[in-house]
């Protein structure tokens, strides 16, 4: 279970969360809509404990206290974070990575013949390039399969809460179909919670949220469920937001 | 240096080697010569003679080191790919000579540096052209990680006499980046282990 309470975060002396609350429970999917630069890709990344932000407030997985960790702790939580724009390492291969990962969760070497086969299986899932299992990650990749790589560590590192940052950006219709339905399967087996930031409702098709918050200006300024997502791809975020706090800054 | 007590080395056929002494080496027409070493080669000098081929690969993790190499392309297409990694713990200083002096000669010169202390480490590469050696390629790709502070230098020298060559040099001197520290943290790799995925990431490219 995420608690966050009254979170407020700033970049040297610019804030960008304004004390934001939000709780998700074991299981459910959330989904955080909103117009550019209201801080949900901000959200994602104080929760992986980035330490560019400052950041005060309560963030909780489990009842542990994610703000005294460092991002490889929370990871080892079991949050996962598909980030929006994955990067490429010239030189570190994603079996490098993703066992490297594992070894340190399990505290020894892993079982290398059982951990190849089920990187393989993961591949075929996604439809990827299994030769690119040994070369540098996300080198010469696109949008879309960078964002299918994300997926393919989410597999592998078997997490208990994921986020998902604009995970439909950069993907043709039919690679968002295999994301989902990876990401279902996956969900269905784990019993995962999700967290699903996104602009448009599009994802939201494939994977139904059970509740949808609209973010603006640094905070969540209304919860609804799948219904709500559906009103904002017909009028906008403006008409679908009636605004309760109107202080000015 | 007293070139007349060094060895030389005829190399009259394709030769794979892991292993050389300070040597004077003549690579002959349309042979290809691969050494694949760990272990410093000090100072050797390469001779190449026509359609020949040299291709060093050096992955060094040693005690404090200084080696100059030459190699002379002096045969019509003679080409020398050099691939150098290095792992540093204390100063060292890596000097590579190469003289383009045939028309259609290509040198590739690659050298990476982890630097894991305040220790320093050069490398210095002079490629050369003389005037009428045309269609000749040249590549210098050099570059250093530091740890700790910066003490390193780089020259990447090109004394080029020639119009009609291709000639690029690369060198930087930095650290690792803190997305790609990020990265790795966000899938559960402490910052330790990251920097030594980094690190050997690093030093494998262009092997």
């Amino acid at each position: 279970m995420l608690i966050i309470k009254n979170l407020k975060v700033s970049v040297l002396d610019k804030k960008i969360l304004k004390g934001l609350n939000l709780e998700i429970n074991d299981g459910e999917i959330h989904a955080i809509m909103g117009p550019n630069g209201t801080g949900k890709s901000t959200l994602s990344k104080v929760i992986m404990r980035d330490e560019n932000y400052s950041v005060d407030g309560i963030v909780k997985y489990n009842g542990e206290d994610i703000l005294k960790m460092t991002t490889d702790e929370v990871a080892r939580l079991g949050i996962f974070l598909a980030m929006q724009y994955p990067i490429s390492i010239e030189g570190v291969s994603n079996a490098d990575m993703l066992r490297t990962a594992l070894s340190i969760r399990e505290g020894k070497s892993i079982n290398l013949f059982k951990f190849v086969n089920e990187l393989e299986n993961a591949y075929d899932e996604l439809n990827f390039d299994k030769n690119t299992i040994h070369s540098s990650i996300n080198e010469g990749f696109s949008g879309g399969e960078r964002k299918k790589n994300e997926i393919i560590g989410m597999k592998m590192l078997k997490p208990s809460l994921i986020i998902l940052d604009e995970i439909d950006s950069g993907v043709d219709v039919d690679n968002l179909k295999i994301i989902s339905k990876n990401i279902l399967k996956y969900k269905k087996e784990s019993n995962a919670s999700l967290l699903i930031i996104t602009h448009y409702p599009h994802i939201l098709k494939y994977i139904k949220p059970d509740y949808v918050h609209i973010m603006n200006n640094g905070k969540i300024v209304k919860t609804g469920d799948y219904n709500l997502a559906l009103s904002i791809l017909e009028n906008g975020y403006e008409a679908s937001v009636v605004k309760e706090d109107n202080t000015c800054e | 240096m007293n070139k007349i007590l060094m060895n030389k080395k005829v190399i009259d056929k394709d030769e794979v080697v892991d292993n050389i002494d300070n040597s004077i080496y003549d690579i002959k027409d349309n042979c290809k010569l691969v050494i694949n070493v760990d272990n410093s080669i000090n100072s050797s000098t390469f001779n190449l003679g026509n359609n020949s081929e040299l291709i060093i690969n050096k992955n060094y993790k040693l005690n404090e080191n200084e080696e100059e190499i030459t190699i002379n392309l002096n045969g019509v297409n003679s080409r020398v790919d050099y691939n150098f990694s290095t792992l540093v713990y204390d100063n060292q200083k890596y000097t590579i000579n190469v003289n383009h002096n045939n028309i259609s000669t290509i040198s590739n010169i690659i050298n990476h540096g982890v630097v894991m202390n305040d220790s320093k480490l050069e490398f210095i590469v002079n490629s050369s052209v003389l005037k009428g050696n045309k269609k000749s390629v040249l590549n210098q790709e050099s570059k250093i990680i530091v740890l700790s502070k910066n003490n390193s230098i780089i020259k990447p020298n090109l004394f080029i006499d020639e119009y009609d060559v291709d000639a690029r040099h690369a060198a930087t001197i930095g650290r690792f980046s803190s997305e790609d520290i990020f990265y790795l943290m966000t899938k559960g790799i402490n910052k330790e282990e990251a920097i030594k995925l980094l690190i050997n990431g690093f030093l494998n490219i262009g092997r």
